[in-house]
């Protein structure tokens, strides 16, 4: 009868864990996971007070920016107004800091890329994935 | 207990501020036999709460800057009881600066702390060891 409004509808737990996962990726990518860490750490028991703040000050200006960083804003406000999501951010940070973060995960892959490698070796692809290049606010040094 | 977080105790607090307020103290003897250049004090406050607060980081798990600022306070407070009932001519402008400088020494202490912390495998190199009590 209406149309939903992004934001109401209750994310699966698939859904908010792929966004906390691309949330920590992204705050690795720019080499931030010591600074994140101690941040997220000391404002964990104010993330409701924080999610319901953010509700009141920066949603109703969401939608200017279009339906893309809408639905973003108010995916982000649900998902870390949460405690429990705010520990599993952190959790995954201080892996990601001690180089732990999806070693099983690719053992797994390369397992298996192995298994599917191997009645055809000739059609082993020569092609290499380039390493994701790290941003950093360091770039922005002259020195 | 492996398994225990570990949190500082009120007197690892108190040794930060002994601690802070020794270095606080030695400069201004220093400056006062040896005249020592005013500029250089904020760098040695900032230093007093740097190492102060830096090893009552290295006793927690968790919110290591929450743990940096309240060394940083507890070190400031401490240093300005004492100073202010043995030292004459102390003013509010000087308590502000060492206030300042500490809390910028807990700040920076709790980041060096999270991150030696984050190192691989330092966790388990540092209980081995040095257990705690």
């Amino acid at each position: 009868m209406f149309p939903s409004i992004p934001g109401d509808e209750e994310l699966t737990e698939e859904e908010v864990d792929e966004i906390i996962r691309k949330t920590a990726e992204r705050i690795q990518q720019y080499g931030m996971e010591t600074f994140a860490i101690l941040i997220l750490e000391t404002v964990k028991p104010l993330v409701y007070v924080g999610g319901e703040m953010s509700r009141l000050m920066i949603s109703p200006f969401l939608p200017a920016l279009g339906s893309t960083a809408n639905e973003l804003g108010e995916n982000l406000i649900n998902v870390f107004e949460e405690r429990k999501n705010v520990e599993k951010l952190i959790t995954i940070l201080e892996e990601m800091a001690r180089g732990e973060y999806g070693k099983k995960e690719e053992e797994r892959e390369a397992g298996e890329l192995q298994e599917r490698e191997k009645p055809g070796a000739d059609t082993a692809s020569d092609e290499q994935v380039e390493p994701k290049k790290r941003k950093s606010w360091r770039d922005w040094l002259p020195f | 207990m492996p398994d225990e977080e570990r949190k500082p105790s009120t007197i690892d607090y108190m040794a930060a501020a002994v601690l802070s307020y020794g270095i606080v103290y030695f400069w201004i003897e220093l400056k006062i036999a040896a005249g020592t250049p005013s500029l250089l004090a904020y760098p040695v406050y900032y230093l007093a709460g740097l190492v102060a607060s830096y090893l009552v980081c290295r006793r927690t798990d968790s919110a290591h800057l929450a743990v940096g600022i309240k060394a940083a306070l507890a070190a400031w407070a401490f240093t300005a009881v004492t100073l202010l009932a043995f030292v004459e001519e102390s003013s509010l402008a000087f308590f502000g600066i060492l206030l300042i400088c500490l809390v910028l020494g807990g700040a920076t202490s709790s980041y060096l702390a999270l991150r030696q912390s984050l190192q691989p495998h330092s966790h388990e190199v540092d209980s081995e060891k040095s257990p705690t009590p």
